[in-house]
C-alpha cells in the first residue's frame, strides 16, 4: 500500500517536473523567440526530451515488473499534467495568455513527445 | 561489425530522415510557422525514438557505444540526404537558412540514441546488481 503511496507520488512528481523544467528554461531563453525563433524552437523540444528521458528513467529503474504498461501510464500522465498547467497559466488574462488552438499548436502539441519517449522506454525495459 | 547490423543502421537512418521529411513538406505547404516547427520536432523525435527501439531490441551489450552510433550515423545520414535535396533545387531553403532552421532540430536524435544508451546501460546494471 505505502510502496503504491509512493509510486503515485513519484508519478505525479515527475509529472510535475517533466511541465517545470522546460518552463524554466523557455523563460531563460525566451528573448530568443523574437531574435532567433528557429534556434527556440530547436532547444525547447530538446529540453523536453532530456528531461523526459532522465525522469523516465528514475522512474522507472525502481519497478521490477510491468515496464511496458508503466511507460504508457506515466507518459499519458506527464502528458496531462503538463497540458493542464499550462493551459491554467496560458488561457486567463495575464502578460502570457493565448488562445487554446495557438497554445495547442505553438507548445502543446510538442508534449505528444514525452508519451512517445516514455512508451519506448518501457518497452525496451520490458525486452531486457 | 556486421555487414547486416551496418545496413540495418544505414537504413533506419534513411527512415529517421524520410519520415520528418515527408510530415514538413506537408506541413510547410499549410503555411503555418507554428505546425511546421511542431511536426519538425515531433516528427524527428518520434521516428527517433521509434526505430532506436526497434534497434536496441536486439543488442545486448556496449549501449552507450552503439547509442553514440546511431546518433553519429542518422545525423550525417540526414544532412547529406538535406544538403542534396537543396542542391538538386527540391528542397527551396538556402543552405545558411537550412543551417539555422532545421539542423539545430537534430540534436534531438543524438539526446533520444544516447540517452536510450545510457538507460538501458544502467537498467542492465540494476538487474546485475539484483540478481548477482
Amino acid at each position: 500500500m505505502g510502496g503504491k503511496v509512493n509510486k503515485n507520488l513519484k508519478l505525479v512528481l515527475f509529472g510535475f517536473l517533466v511541465w517545470l523544467i522546460p518552463f524554466l528554461v523557455s523563460f531563460v531563453v525566451f528573448p530568443l523567440k523574437e531574435t532567433m525563433r528557429p534556434l527556440f524552437e530547436s532547444i525547447m523540444p530538446l529540453v523536453l526530451t532530456v528531461t523526459v528521458i532522465v525522469l523516465a528513467y528514475y522512474y522507472l529503474k525502481d519497478l521490477d515488473a510491468d515496464f511496458a504498461k508503466e511507460g504508457i501510464i506515466a507518459g499519458v500522465v506527464w502528458f496531462i499534467i503538463s497540458i493542464i498547467i499550462d493551459l491554467a497559466l496560458f488561457l486567463p488574462a495575464s502578460p502570457m495568455q493565448m488562445s487554446f488552438a495557438d497554445y495547442i499548436m505553438d507548445i502543446g502539441l510538442t508534449y505528444v513527445m514525452i508519451p512517445v519517449i516514455t512508451t519506448g522506454m518501457g518497452y525496451l525495459a520490458q525486452n531486457l | 561489425m556486421d555487414f547486416k547490423k551496418i545496413l540495418e543502421i544505414i537504413g533506419f537512418g534513411f527512415i529517421v530522415w524520410l519520415i520528418p521529411t515527408i510530415v514538413t513538406y506537408f506541413a510547410s505547404d499549410a503555411g503555418s510557422v507554428q505546425l511546421y516547427d511542431f511536426t519538425a520536432s515531433v516528427a524527428i523525435g518520434g521516428s527517433a525514438v521509434v526505430l532506436s527501439y526497434i534497434y536496441f531490441k536486439d543488442i545486448t551489450s556496449h549501449f552507450v557505444r552503439e547509442g553514440v552510433i546511431l546518433a553519429i550515423v542518422w545525423v550525417l545520414i540526414t544532412i547529406v540526404l538535406d544538403v542534396v535535396l537543396i542542391y538538386l533545387g527540391i528542397s527551396k531553403t538556402s543552405l545558411i537558412e537550412y543551417a539555422v532552421t532545421i539542423v539545430p532540430l537534430y540534436v534531438i536524435i543524438p539526446a533520444i540514441t544516447i540517452g536510450f544508451g545510457l538507460y538501458l546501460d544502467q537498467m542492465v546494471a540494476n538487474v546485475s546488481i539484483y540478481e548477482g
